[in-house]
């Protein structure tokens, strides 16, 4: 009885000693078996410059986000675009930028006075579609 | 530990250590003149260069948003450099703002710059509103307000965003795609078909722009004044534009020695009704057929989206900044404007900072030396043990 009773407190001894190596020890445990201590980044070094980014332009970007899963209430960037005004938009001559009252039915150029209707009709046809493209009306209409 | 805090703008990033008393201003773009072939101009280099006719720039934001990853670096490289902080990079936490909404691979890409590439010891993201905000709360100590509505009118687009407890309500922000840019073109336009061909030279014509133009505040009294002729119009400026050979940058000519200068051969610019009718724009952008609402009518369009306890704690702290907000009399007329749109019995407080392009910089310097600082930001170990996860946990971007 005696011998495997030594060798019981043995073990616990054992037990008891591991257990007390073990706590100092923890610190260690939390390092990761997979690990490597002496791993280094392939970003970091003499390699840093030579890494190429592939940068997309505005255009693939947003049409990435949109392919996202969002739900109809979150904010994203299509969706915070603030809404048309609920006010008509007013209207300037297209020559001067005074306010205008009429527009030509010809070319649809706006215009305040009758001096500036003379100069109009006068204008060849592709400063009236420059004057119209300023205020993005230049849309042919089908 | 020395902290750089960098307001990276799409046109100007505004840049200093927060022991510094203010930023540099260094534009954000690499440019390249027509007289000088043989070499680039980065950032604020440009100031050596003589003859600024004709400068053809490269940015690295498109509409807001950075898109080319090599100018930007170049313009990093130049600043962090020897010529300009002369950052160890090691020893220095960064403060660095990013635009509203900013794209996930947008930001992941900015984050492995910093950290990889230039290696810095800790960084800071966030809007540059967020930062004006926190300058705004710490400048009215006694009597802080929970509520922030922030204008952020830039140079790519305006921005609308309310802040409750300092942090930002995305549902409420409303974006206006009007910016100094599209100012700055328009004028150029308006100029090229009125009056002499300027589309080549947006540098002379962003010059004029800050020197000369205004918000108009009210609007049909001056539209009847530049209709006027001689004496009686006092709106009408005459802009010398600089040659650079005698006159090396352009400048308004002084009403009374009209005809002094009239003799030497000068190229003259009459301002009169794009004087106000520019950045008019940001007020009304239906007038160049963007189907968009106005600063004033957005504000409401925003604040209408919030809570209704909320509302008139928005109204009554209203921050404005961003480079648009240096025209005289913005404040003067949004004020105008928003009272005319909302409640009578609502307080409206409009505030202009000392310096609205360089408030949110201020705030910046402001936050890293608050003591909640060390907690907001990601350090080096940080990042190495989770990698993006943890930039997307702490940053509300």
């Amino acid at each position: 009885m005696a011998a495997p009773l030594q060798s019981e407190q043995q073990e616990i001894e054992k037990a008891n000693s591991n257990t007390v190596t073990v706590t100092p020890a923890e610190p260690e445990v939390k390092q990761m078996i997979f690990k490597d201590p002496f791993f280094n980044h392939s970003c970091k070094g003499i390699a840093t410059n030579k890494k190429t980014r592939v940068w997309k332009n505005l255009r693939q970007i947003i049409a990435a986000e949109r392919l996202l899963p969002w739900q109809p209430n979150d904010a994203t960037y299509s969706s915070i675009e603030a809404p048309p005004s609920f006010k008509p938009a007013r209207k300037y001559s297209d020559i001067t930028g005074l306010p205008a009252k009429y527009t030509d039915p010809q070319t649809k150029i706006r215009y305040a006075s009758t001096e500036e209707f003379s100069r109009i009709r006068m204008l060849p046809s592709d400063i009236t579609a420059g004057y119209l493209s300023l205020r993005k009306a230049n849309i042919p209409v089908p | 530990m020395a902290t750089v805090v960098l307001d990276n703008g799409a046109y100007t990033a505004k840049v200093g250590f927060c022991a510094d008393a203010e930023p540099r201003l260094i534009p954000n773009c690499v440019i390249k003149a027509k007289t000088v072939r043989n070499r680039v101009f980065i950032g604020d280099q440009v100031d050596d260069c003589k003859d600024l006719s004709g400068l053809f720039y490269l940015l690295a934001f498109q509409k807001g948003y950075l898109v080319n990853g090599e100018i930007q670096k170049k313009v990093w490289d130049y600043i962090y450099g020897k010529d300009v902080l002369k950052v160890d990079f090691n020893e220095t936490g960064l403060v660095v703002t990013e635009p509203y909404f900013n794209f996930t691979s947008i930001t992941e890409a900015m984050t492995e710059i910093f950290f990889e590439e230039y290696q810095f010891k800790s960084i800071f993201k966030c809007n540059p509103s967020f930062l004006s905000q926190f300058q705004r709360q710490q400048s009215q100590s006694q009597s802080q307000s929970l509520c922030c509505l922030v204008i952020d009118s830039g140079y790519s687009f305006t921005h609308i965003i309310p802040y409750y407890k300092g942090k930002k309500i995305t549902d409420g922000v409303r974006r206006i795609n009007i910016g100094g840019k599209v100012l700055t073109n328009h004028l150029k336009e308006i100029i090229s078909y009125r009056q002499l061909m300027v589309m080549d030279e947006t540098y002379v014509v962003n010059q004029m722009k800050e020197d000369v133009c205004y918000v108009s505040t009210q609007l049909w009294r001056d539209m009847d004044i530049v209709k006027k002729k001689g004496k009686e119009n006092t709106i009408v400026r005459d802009y010398i534009l600089p040659d650079y050979t005698h006159i090396k940058r352009g400048y308004i000519r002084a009403p009374d020695n009209e005809n002094a200068d009239k003799n030497a051969a000068q190229q003259v610019i009459r301002m009169n009704i794009e004087r106000f009718s520019v950045p008019e724009l940001l007020f009304h952008p239906s007038d160049i057929g963007l189907e968009e609402m106005g600063i004033p009518e957005a504000i409401g369009h925003c604040v209408s989206s919030l809570p209704e306890e909320m509302q008139p704690h928005m109204y009554g702290n209203i921050v404005l900044t961003g480079g648009n907000c240096l025209l005289p009399g913005f404040k003067t007329r949004l004020y105008d404007d928003l009272r005319a749109l909302i409640p009578d019995e609502y307080d409206l407080h409009v505030h202009l900072p000392e310096n609205a392009q360089t408030c949110a910089w201020q705030g910046g310097q402001q936050l890293c030396k608050d003591n909640t600082y060390s907690s907001l930001c990601v350090t080096k170990q940080e990042y190495d043990e989770h990698g993006h996860s943890i930039c997307g946990d702490k940053f509300d971007i």
